[in-house]
């Protein structure tokens, strides 16, 4: 049996649901070594500025029990070079390539999704809105229901492709959030972005990030992911993206069960860098072994009694 | 060709050589092969628990042909966990990383090691020799016990030169003193290669441009992925053109001259 392992988002088809997450795969190239990209279903770029960006200073990374805290800063090469170095090198291969944009405003948002349009190999666009809104005060887009509206639909406006809104966890009601990121035109939501984090170096007294807090992301932010998934995908009819600890097979099918149509791979990329197409050919096996035809028959099949 | 493996690589031998520091050995002849002085693997043990990122190894040795050897201190959890396996477990081992020492033909090296710092020198020196280079070294440690590869840093260098910093073996203070001693006597056609904790390498990257003598510093920092997929390990530097810039230590290093980076 040779199962059907595609899924379809709306109007984004891919062969397969396991693409990688944003900032967690480079720019897609850095691993061709070692994986064949063709397995994949989708790649998301890293988070993409009008400008390029320096990043944070050191440290970026710290490791804490089952997960990482991160502040990298958005440190990219930017949109121009992304369109120019990358995705003609990226192009070569047969995944859905997703541009991930960010800005500190709205025509910062707009204007870095714009200059995508009309580039058929971008697949859709995915909106980081976890950003500090410079105009309130440094306020994180992604954590207030109105300004997650306005960002959202600043890029759709901007966009000929199909905008995924990438969520943050750090919110109350995650459901109101994804609420207005659909009315201001999110075609697919993304979730979860990190939890927002601190470590302290407790014999010096000092916090470890360079940017003093920072993101935590591992399979110890799994269970939350799955929550918001499920909650999400019972409250709103629109395809959802799952990201969030994904590190095994189980990790991928718990996903599609909680209500994604697809995941996306992050942290397990940088301590197991093969773990992507390995899991792509996993989930070939035990939709065999199960005997389950399309993959897409597990999408949202948890069972609440 | 690809130019890294991800190896399930088997132990062959992993002891303690006092203190906190020890050397393991694994089998990995795929990327024994294609290893340079001064690259590095990312490790793991093969059962890590709650510890998920793998650490950065410097290759202190290719044995054989296939066997990697790395030198490490128990410093956090990651670590202390390698330090628990044993002959016939498994370590996943991601190399060779990165990028490697350059050698300069016909030039006079001198090699700066300091504390866990002194790991890449064995295979480097070694690979100098080859190129019939016989490096003067110097090595700092804080006390005699914590030395490492002694012997065979000996047999590889013209001659080797210890500092500790309580005086227990060679001079007493730092090794970089030695360092500036021998270059304020002849800089000569000298090229420096160091590792070692930042302090040494901000004195070491001092020291050659007092001297005018070019200086290949080995930096760290903490790595998520070792591969440039984190963007996790920034080492502030300058571009040619004089802009303040984050280079990766996984991607762009971890070996910088000393006047693009700022330590």
């Amino acid at each position: 049996m040779n199962p059907d392992l595609s899924v379809q988002l709306g109007s984004l088809q891919m062969k397969n649901p396991i693409m990688t997450a944003s900032g967690c795969f480079g720019y897609g190239l850095e691993l061709t070594d070692l994986i064949d990209l063709n397995e994949l279903g989708g790649i998301v770029s890293k988070s993409l500025t009008l400008q390029k960006r320096m990043g944070t200073p050191p440290h970026r990374i710290f490791e804490t029990a089952s997960g990482m805290l991160n502040a990298i800063g958005i440190e990219n090469i930017g949109v121009e070079a992304y369109l120019t170095e990358k995705l003609p090198l990226l192009s070569q291969y047969n995944m859905a390539i997703v541009a991930n944009v960010m800005g500190n405003t709205l025509e910062e948002y707009a204007a870095a999704a714009a200059r995508f349009r009309g580039i058929q190999r971008i697949a859709a666009i995915e909106v980081n809105i976890s950003s500090p809104n410079t105009k309130k005060g440094g306020m994180h887009f992604g954590v207030d229901p109105e300004m997650t509206y306005q960002v959202v639909r600043a890029v759709k406006d901007a966009t000929d492709r199909p905008v995924i809104a990438k969520l943050s966890p750090n919110v109350t009601d995650i459901v109101a959030i994804a609420k207005r990121a659909v009315d201001g035109g999110a075609d697919i939501l993304s979730l979860i972005n990190t939890l927002w984090s601190l470590a302290i170096d407790h014999w010096n007294a000092k916090a470890i990030l360079g940017n003093v807090t920072g993101g935590l992301s591992g399979p110890a932010i799994k269970p939350v992911a799955l929550r918001m998934v499920y909650q999400v995908s019972r409250a709103l009819p629109v395809p959802i993206i799952g990201i969030g600890g994904i590190a095994n097979l189980f990790d991928v099918i718990e996903f599609l069960m909680a209500g994604a149509s697809a995941v996306q791979i992050g942290t397990a990329n940088f301590y197991d860098p093969t773990v992507s197409t390995r899991l792509v050919r996993e989930l070939g096996d035990y939709c065999a072994m199960r005997n389950i035809q399309k993959v897409s028959s597990l999408i949202g099949s948890l069972q609440i009694s | 060709m690809p130019t890294k493996f991800d190896l399930r690589a088997k132990i062959v031998e992993n002891v303690c050589l006092g203190g906190k520091y020890y050397r393991i050995r694994v089998h990995a002849p795929e990327i024994a092969a294609l290893a340079r002085p001064g690259q590095f693997c990312m490790i793991r043990p093969e059962y890590s628990g709650d510890s998920l990122l793998r650490r950065p190894f410097s290759i202190a040795s290719v044995r054989d042909g296939e066997l990697l050897e790395f030198a490490y201190t128990t410093i956090g959890v990651g670590t202390r966990l390698i330090s628990r396996s044993g002959p016939g477990d498994h370590l996943i081992c991601l190399g060779p990383l990165g990028n490697s020492f350059p050698i300069v033909d016909g030039s006079r090296a001198l090699v700066v090691g300091g504390g866990i710092g002194v790991a890449p020198f064995p295979f480097f020196n070694r690979v100098l020799n080859e190129h019939r280079i016989f490096p003067i070294t110097y090595y700092g440690a804080r006390s005699a016990d914590e030395l490492i590869y002694v012997e065979e840093l000996n047999q590889l260098s013209q001659s080797l030169k210890i500092a500790t910093d309580n005086g227990t073996a060679g001079h007493h203070g730092f090794v970089t003193q030695l360092l500036a001693q021998d270059l304020e006597e002849s800089p000569g056609e000298s090229v420096i290669y160091a590792c070692g904790p930042h302090p040494m390498m901000r004195v070491v990257k001092s020291i050659a441009e007092r001297y005018g003598v070019p200086a290949y510093l080995s930096m760290e920092e903490t790595m998520g992925c070792g591969i440039g997929i984190c963007i996790g390990c920034p080492i502030p530097g300058v571009t040619p053109d004089g802009q303040s810039t984050y280079y990766l230590c996984c991607k762009d290093g971890p070996i910088f001259p000393s006047t693009v980076v700022m330590i």
